[in-house]
């Protein structure tokens, strides 16, 4: 007999989060467009040389990180999921990491020219940091390209997917946050803040449906010993990019401080205890990420702190007859 | 004996309890539809959808804001001002005292301050009424 297909029905829901997840999801949805970073213009011309190379280097190796998990993380974890809403929450989120990726094209397009920015994405593929952090985390996710796969196979894949969502994004995200904590770049850190939003509840799903399959695992103290491995592995490898892009602005400590900070979240969400010292998070950052919108032209522009609407009341005819007759 | 009573949904809050009690040997009750309530406590709770009180915890506090001597939310700074926004609604609206926020399932740390707090900014006869400044 034929393969039998069965259609999404949303009419019972498969688990008691998938709409939570589903309704936040598209709360969230946002386009790089309706965000003006040319505002930023003169905040970009203030800053040294070594600055601005820094910042785009860290936005390279974001596109990077989004490219990867909209082209092949998530599509080749949708493929081994068994809930269609599962499936549906995350193929909208894999449509938002190709509007991530592109978000930072449109950063650079306002600061720099043609040339600058070939050369930030001639540096990412030459980068062998970063390139180690990509073909490390694909090759979990190239494991699960094939009909079958083992539960520790996809368990794997999907805590490659949170370590790279809620972990590997952050030595990046630091310096647009920390500009904007100190009133640079506010703009741009818009649409980063938007990203770290979604990465932020892309952990926590993904997360969830790791520790799922993690909970059927027979062997999950070898798995977990697996995994804390590879977790170390992209630590060591975190540290030497950290060390290579921050170094020249001084920032190297505070960056190193703030990925294992954000290690210790991607270990929680996988739903195991934390591991790293942390003394501090960086104040900066916090504010960078506290920092709202105050502009906010409607028609152009979202603000982030934007309210929808939820107490409508319908507009009537009777609302149109006015009690008061004005004499003329 | 400290009652806690908590909502969970991802397992954050459910972790965090879980060490707690394993430190303090605390009685937890889990939100649930029909539970009741006849011990004071503490809320420990999560924050849902940009800054919003869980719907189970909200109808839970609409019957037993009265028994309930703090709130502490989970959530995470990521957020920007929404970080565990939910203890701010739930301590302004039901003028129950902010005990503290962590970030998810909380370090050990956080676990530690949070017993902390507890012990000793609260007695269980008497309804702690200033309000704490640690967020």
């Amino acid at each position: 007999m034929s393969k039998q297909f069965s259609a999404v029905n949303w009419n019972t829901p498969d688990n008691d989060y998938v709409l939570m997840f589903w309704e936040q999801n598209i709360k969230q949805f946002w386009i790089d467009t309706e965000y003006i970073p040319s505002k930023d213009i003169d905040s970009w011309k203030g800053l040294s040389w070594d600055m601005k190379e820094c910042y785009k280097k860290a936005l390279g190796g974001l596109t990077l990180l989004d490219t990867l998990q909209s082209h092949t993380g998530m599509p080749k974890i949708i493929d081994h999921i068994g809930s269609l809403q599962n499936k549906a929450v995350l193929s909208y989120m894999c449509m938002m990491e190709a509007i991530h990726a592109k978000s930072y094209s449109t950063i650079f397009t306002t600061v720099s020219t043609t040339n600058e920015i070939n050369d930030v994405f001639g540096w990412v593929k030459e980068n062998k940091f970063l390139q180690y952090k990509a073909a490390t985390i694909d090759k979990y996710y190239r494991a699960i390209d094939k009909e079958r796969v083992t539960d520790e196979e996809l368990f794997m894949a999907l805590a490659g997917s949170v370590l790279l969502e809620s972990f590997l994004f952050y030595s990046g995200f630091f310096l647009p946050l920390w500009l904007c904590g100190q009133g640079q770049m506010v703009a741009s850190a818009d649409i980063i803040k938007k990203i770290v939003a979604d990465e932020s509840i892309h952990g926590v799903f993904v997360g969830l449906i790791a520790q799922e399959v993690y909970s059927r695992l027979p062997n999950k103290e070898e798995v977990k010993a697996r995994f804390l491995n590879l977790l170390n592995d992209l630590y060591e490898n975190e540290l030497k990019y950290t060390e290579e892009l921050y170094t020249v602005v001084g920032l190297t400590a505070e960056v190193k401080e703030y990925v294992r900070y954000n290690g210790n979240k991607a270990l929680m969400n996988l739903g195991f205890d934390p591991i790293f010292e942390v003394k501090q998070v960086n104040p900066i950052v916090l504010n960078g990420l506290n920092t709202e919108t105050t502009q906010h032209d409607f028609f152009s522009k979202k603000s982030t702190n934007y309210e929808k609407s939820m107490e409508i009341v319908h507009l009537r005819d009777d609302d149109f007859k006015m009690e008061v007759a004005i004499e003329v | 004996m400290v009652h806690l009573y908590y909502d969970s949904k991802t397992g954050n809050v459910q972790r965090f309890i879980n060490k707690v009690i394993q430190i303090t040997g605390w009685q937890a009750h889990k939100i649930e539809e029909g539970l009741a309530v006849q011990e004071a406590g503490h809320l420990i709770t999560f924050t849902t959808k940009l800054g919003c009180v869980p719907e189970k915890t909200q109808s839970f506090m609409d019957s037993y804001a009265g028994k309930i001597f703090s709130v502490t939310s989970s959530g995470n700074r990521n957020w920007g001002r929404n970080f565990g926004r939910a203890a701010d609604k739930i301590s302004e609206d039901y003028d129950v005292p902010l005990a503290m926020k962590f970030e998810l399932s909380g370090t050990m740390e956080d676990i530690n301050q949070f017993i902390d707090i507890i012990k000793h900014q609260y007695n269980d006869s008497k309804r702690g009424s200033k309000k704490l400044d640690i967020a």
